[in-house]
């Protein structure tokens, strides 16, 4: 299998950068953009806010009428928070609705009331509105209002909905809730029941620090998913008994890309021997592109933050000029492997004093 | 070429082409000694004639070849002549007022020049007698009635005294000059001035003209001399009679009013000077001869002006040192003049001997290229201005120029210059930004002159300060500021120019610098971003103070007793930890500054692999992800040294590349939208509808968790572990600056400016009333010291577990957890004349006045690319 390169996944991401731009409205970008009239700006809220709230009219026109809601002030904050609580509204527009609502006591109760009731909202709704308050709620609050916030996921760590229940494990792992981690490290264990995909527990895991489930995650070392395999290279390539295998993942050709991609990418922050295999892994013009770019960039990722020694810095950059010059394959990825290359080689002479000085030499 | 024209003292000229068939434009300025217009003055070349305005000038077209006879007149002043091959336009031409009395033409008539000025100048008045019944009209008529008599003792020493000097024998065949020892100017005119009253023939009158000092201790030696009358035809001096000198004055009978001169003619021994201009010397200026020592003495001086590269100085005693004199537009010597004699050698002085005479027949008008005269070349030593940034004329004058210290904000810098080296005379310069587009992107400054003490809540505002920068090196003060609009994208992309004498004079000094301002992150250069790049970089990667300090310090302080989130402080304990990390940074790279991420629009460049990371969409929202670097961007491989995914940078999956929904973030000021500047009170915190509390509570707490729900930067014992902790916080201090700005909330003791919390919150005494903060920390109050860099722990806040003195990390690969804060005092500003001067433990009262609007020397050295000063 070739390996997909990372300039899709960018050429995805600049698409939507792209479109994100054109979107704007023109002079979104100045810092402090002034309408002419802000009374004309306070009407056209109002209007928008009226037909957004307005019950009657149809869905897409009330969505359309958010375009000029504007930040809200108290009196449509609180019309919006009796639409989210609203059943007889979509959930579209409850969500859309409740997004909207600074954040604050209401906003929060009301998230809550509708998080309690199994009966309320749906899987989209439901959640949306984790992931909302998690991030709302991202700087600690007071401990009586955490308590109550996870009392209530906690609650839809065992709900039936799939979106839901990821939502609420993700929310609460990463505010290191000891019941959510302790249900995550029981299913791993057993190897059954694990209450989200087994890639998305493995990672979990790997945010609240890896180190302190190793043997938790060992086996899924050698998961016949790529995905779980891949997770898992990435989150125990600090644990020196998994790392030799983890190496041998990262330079067997047979390995799928994604476990190749990110092995190589958690060796290079973890493995002092990085260099010893991905030189040679990014030397090798028989190699596949992707995986010669991908250790290329974690090469020079870990030479920006890691102790390397100045030959091995010295040699990469003489096999990244190697690679820049390289003849053309004629394949668009061989093609952009070495345009990486020059532009990657003009920054590893104006970063590392020890590839410059190596120039320098006659 | 042009020639060199002979012309009066005080005369600025500046050359014009010379005249065609078709005829040649003359234009000027009239004034009297002092620079005041002369209306009416009556301006004939060659007979043709013209009026000045009421505002002194004049401009004719002049239809007749060269030479030209240039002749001015007035009923106040002494006639004054000029002779030259070219017509020039913009001289001023400065006349003598003379003495007028009525007369009584039919008595005996008794002309003594008493002008205050003769006597300032050590020069006798003139005395001139004339029997009754002595005037005619240009028809014979005797006048009907009384006369207006004026008579003017001129100081030819310092070049008043009409033409050049020229003078022929007797016979008419030999072309001379003459040697002066004085001259007066006589006229009787009828009481409007229109009609001229000469003495009737065979009348004589008695004159008595005073020796000019220059000449008394030769004027023994010369016991006669003949008097001279200038003739404004043809410009020559004619024969008017004998005189013999008394010990005090040449006496005689004179038969013909003029300016009349009494002189030695010298019809041999002319010698002249060929001058070539360096490129330093202005076109027009003039070059006035004095007698210096030897050779033949002069009393005159002849002024010329130099309308060429090269030029000729005529009818000069030969083989006589004269000391040469530059003159610029104001009629002032510049000091600075170097002579070259011959050509490229300089002399220690302005003196040169003019050479021998001129060949006998040959002329004593040599035309160009002047080959018989002798070479020299007039250059001026340009003063050279050295600017210093961030010097107050107080410090010592020895003390080597810091380039690191050279970055300004829109807030006043105290600036010297100087003359280096020093020059023989002051120069008056201007100093402006370099023109427009000279350096793309590059910043522009305003000036203002200095003031002691500098008044408060003032910055500097000119486009470009006069200054007076004296002779001897001394250094003189001024100000500057950033141009609000116009930062710097660059490194000492700034130049302050010195222009000498006017702002679009010769440059003679240029300093570069930067104005340094906090950015939108969202519109960086790419040489900016990779700046603050590379420098973040650096700082992670350095030992001591570094990166990873400031990570754990922000841990720490967030933990036991927290006093860095709500509570009171959390506006001045960021800005100094954000202070601090960013002098870091420019120990490291001084151009860099912290940029901001400015959530009220989309930031699609922030969030860039070229940047501060493109969100990882697979992760979906909810989800985490390393965000995506390039290969290329320094923060590529970013290690945050927590055990948390094994060190990798983690923020939501969500595109937070895209507009925040409304709602989300309180707008900082949307007009017609609630908005954050709309709180118009800073605290208490038991207040909801406060800025502080808002701020906080609607933009702060919700960026962190917005394009980082689950990520680092969405917990405050690991945020700042992000890089994007500090574009946020820069928004956080951004958004105080602005609603500092718009309130006028710099102070921190009166309560009308006061900015920070009512002042019950900050009642040094104690008195704490603010029922939203029961467990208030230290930095509560203005003077308390804030943690960590009072070098505090423990006590009743719950310090204890926060660590003393710890060493600082080795660098790269800090150990896990290793709890290393650098709990010392503040180092104080390696740019002079910011907070702190010395080190320091900041308080809340140091963060307040960033601008340093009260006193300069309190700023804190940083502002924002979008709130301005004033």
């Amino acid at each position: 299998m070739r390996i997909q390169l990372d300039f899709s996944r960018f050429g995805r991401v600049l698409s939507v950068l792209a479109v994100a731009a054109c979107l704007l409205p023109a002079g979104g970008l100045q810092a402090q953009t002034k309408p002419a009239d802000p009374e004309a700006v306070r009407n056209a809220s109002r209007a928008a806010a009226a037909k957004f709230l307005d019950r009657s009219r149809p869905q897409a026109e009330r969505l359309a009428a958010l375009r000029d809601l504007g930040y809200p002030d108290d009196r449509t904050a609180a019309a919006l928070l009796g639409l989210g609580l609203d059943r007889t509204q979509s959930d579209t527009i409850r969500w859309e609705a409740l997004q909207r609502v600074p954040y604050g006591d209401g906003y929060r109760e009301t998230v809550l009331k509708i998080l309690s009731d199994p009966g309320d909202g749906g899987e989209e709704l439901d959640a949306n509105l984790i992931a909302d308050l998690s991030r709302r709620t991202a700087v600690t609050p007071p401990a009586r209002i955490r308590q109550q916030i996870q009392s209530v996921w906690r609650k839809l760590l065992d709900d039936r909905r799939d979106k839901v229940r990821l939502q609420a494990y993700r929310a609460l792992v990463s505010n290191h809730d000891s019941v959510a981690l302790g249900l995550l490290v029981e299913s791993l264990r057993e190897g059954r029941g694990v209450p989200v995909p087994l890639p998305e527990a493995i990672d979990l895991l790997d945010q609240d620090g890896a180190v302190n489930y190793i043997g938790t995650l060992r086996p899924y070392l050698h998961h016949e998913d790529p995905s779980v395999q891949a997770k898992a290279a990435r989150a125990l390539a600090g644990d020196p008994e998994s790392r030799p295998a983890i190496v041998e993942l990262a330079k067997n050709p047979s390995t799928p890309g994604e476990v190749r991609l990110n092995a190589l990418r958690a060796l290079a922050r973890e493995d002092d021997q990085f260099a010893s295999y991905a030189l040679p892994l990014m030397e090798n013009g028989g190699e596949d592109p992707g995986i010669r770019l991908a250790a290329m960039k974690d090469f020079v990722g870990r030479m920006n933050y890691n102790r390397v020694a100045p030959a091995d810095q010295v040699r990469f950059a003489r096999a990244v000029e190697k690679l820049a010059g390289e003849k053309d394959l004629g394949t668009d990825e061989s093609v952009k492997v070495k345009s990486a290359a020059q532009e990657l080689h003009a920054y590893l002479l104006q970063a590392f004093p020890e590839v410059r000085k190596s120039y320098e030499k006659p | 070429m042009a020639l060199i024209a002979g012309l009066l003292a005080g005369f600025v000229v500046l050359p014009q082409s010379a005249l065609g068939q078709t005829g040649s434009d003359l234009s000027g300025l009239v004034t009297d000694q002092q620079g005041r217009p002369v209306v009416n003055a009556r301006v004939e070349v060659n007979g043709q004639a013209t009026f000045s305005g009421t505002d002194g000038s004049f401009k004719m077209t002049v239809l007749s070849p060269p030479p030209y006879i240039l002749n001015f007149s007035h009923l106040d002043f002494a006639d004054a002549s000029y002779v030259s091959r070219t017509l020039l336009t913009g001289q001023t031409w400065r006349l003598v007022r003379s003495q007028v009395e009525i007369v009584d033409p039919k008595a005996t008539i008794t002309l003594t020049d008493k002008r205050p000025e003769l006597v300032e100048k050590g020069i006798g008045g003139a005395v001139f007698t004339l029997p009754a019944d002595s005037l005619v009209d240009d028809k014979g008529n005797p006048p009907s009635g009384p006369l207006r008599a004026a008579i003017a003792t001129l100081d030819v020493a310092n070049g008043e005294g009409p033409g050049d000097w020229a003078v022929r024998s007797d016979d008419g065949t030999q072309d001379g000059y003459l040697v002066s020892y004085g001259a007066v100017f006589i006229l009787f005119t009828d009481s409007s001035g229109s009609v001229r009253y000469q003495l009737r023939s065979g009348s004589a009158g008695q004159l008595s003209t005073p020796v000019i000092p220059s000449m008394r201790e030769y004027a023994p030696s010369t016991p006669e001399a003949r008097f001279w009358s200038y003739d404004t035809t043809d410009g020559y001096w004619k024969y008017n009679g004998d005189s013999v000198f008394d010990g005090k004055a040449y006496t005689g009978k004179v038969y013909h009013l003029s300016t009349i001169n009494t002189d030695i003619a010298k019809l041999s021994n002319a010698a002249c000077l060929k001058v070539t201009l360096d490129a330093s010397v202005p076109l027009g200026s003039q070059l006035r001869i004095r007698y210096h020592s030897g050779g033949t003495p002069f009393g005159q001086t002849p002024t010329f002006v130099m309308n060429d590269p090269v030029n000729a100085a005529y009818r000069l005693p030969a083989t006589t040192n004269v000391l040469l004199e530059l003159l610029d537009a104001n009629n002032q010597v510049n000091g600075n003049l170097i002579v070259e004699d011959p050509p490229g050698t300089p002399l220690v002085n302005t003196v040169v001997n003019t050479g021998p005479p001129l060949a006998p027949g040959q002329s004593l008008w040599p035309p160009a290229p002047y080959t018989p005269c002798k070479p020299i070349k007039l250059r001026v030593a340009v003063p050279q201005v050295e600017i210093r940034i961030n010097e107050l004329s107080t410090d010592p004058v020895g003390v080597a120029d810091n380039p690191t210290d050279d970055y300004v904000t829109w807030a006043p810098t105290f600036c010297r210059a100087r003359l280096n080296p020093p020059m023989a005379q002051n120069a008056a310069v201007v100093l402006t930004n370099d023109p427009a587009g000279a350096i793309p992107g590059g910043g522009d400054v305003n000036f203002a002159a200095i003031q002691n003490p500098w008044p408060a809540n003032t910055t500097a505002a000119g486009a470009n300060l006069p200054l007076n920068l004296p002779a001897n090196g001394a250094w003189v003060s001024f100000v500057i500021a950033g141009k609000f609009g116009t930062p710097s994208t660059n490194d000492k992309d700034t130049i302050v120019q010195a222009h000498l004498n006017a702002a679009n004079g010769a440059v003679i000094g240029t300093k570069a610098l930067m104005v340094r301002v906090r950015k939108n992150g969202n519109n960086l250069t790419a040489s900016e971003r990779s700046r603050f790049l590379f420098a973040l970089r650096a700082f992670r990667n350095q030992g001591g103070s570094n990166y990873l300090i400031f990570q754990e310090l922000h841990r720490l302080a967030t933990t036991a007793g927290d006093e860095a989130h709500m509570q009171p402080a959390f506006f001045p304990w960021h800005r100094a930890m954000l202070l601090h990390v960013e002098r870091e940074l420019q120990k490291i790279d001084p151009s860099v500054a912290l940029h901001y991420w400015n959530w009220d629009a989309a930031a699609p460049n922030v969030f860039t692999q070229n940047f501060i990371g493109a969100p990882d969409l697979t992760a979906g929202a909810g989800g985490t992800a390393e965000p995506i670097f390039a290969a290329t961007n320094p923060l590529n491989g970013w290690n945050t040294d927590l055990p948390f995914s094994n060190g990798e940078l983690r923020r939501s999956g969500s595109d937070h590349t895209l507009a925040p929904v409304a709602g989300y973030f309180k707008p900082l000021d949307s007009p017609g939208n609630p908005s954050l500047i709309d709180r118009p009170d800073f605290g208490p915190r038991a207040n909801a509808a406060t800025f502080s509390n808002e701020e906080e509570e609607l933009d702060h707490n919700p960026a962190h968790g917005w394009p980082c729900a689950g990520g680092h930067l969405a917990f405050p014992v690991r945020s700042a572990a992000d890089p994007l902790f500090y574009l946020l916080h820069s928004q956080v201090e951004r958004q105080w600056a602005y609603w500092q700005w718009k309130k006028n909330r710099f102070g921190t003791i009166v309560a009308n400016a006061l900015t920070f919390p009512a002042p019950a919150h900050y009642d040094n005494n104690g008195n704490w009333n603010d029922p939203g903060v029961l467990n208030w920390q230290k930095g509560s109050f203005l003077e308390d010291g804030m943690w960590p860099w009072d070098g505090t722990s423990g006590g009743a806040a719950g310090r204890a577990q926060r660590p003393v003195n710890q060493a600082p990390g080795p660098g790269p690969n800090i150990p896990v957890s290793q709890p290393a804060v650098p709990m010392t005092q503040f180092p104080l500003s390696l740019r002079k004349n910011l907070w702190p001067a010395a080190a320091a433990t900041p308080r809340p009262r140091d963060m307040i006045d960033y601008l340093g609007r009260f006193r300069p020397q309190d700023g804190l050295g940083f502002c924002y690319d979008d709130v301005p000063y004033n």
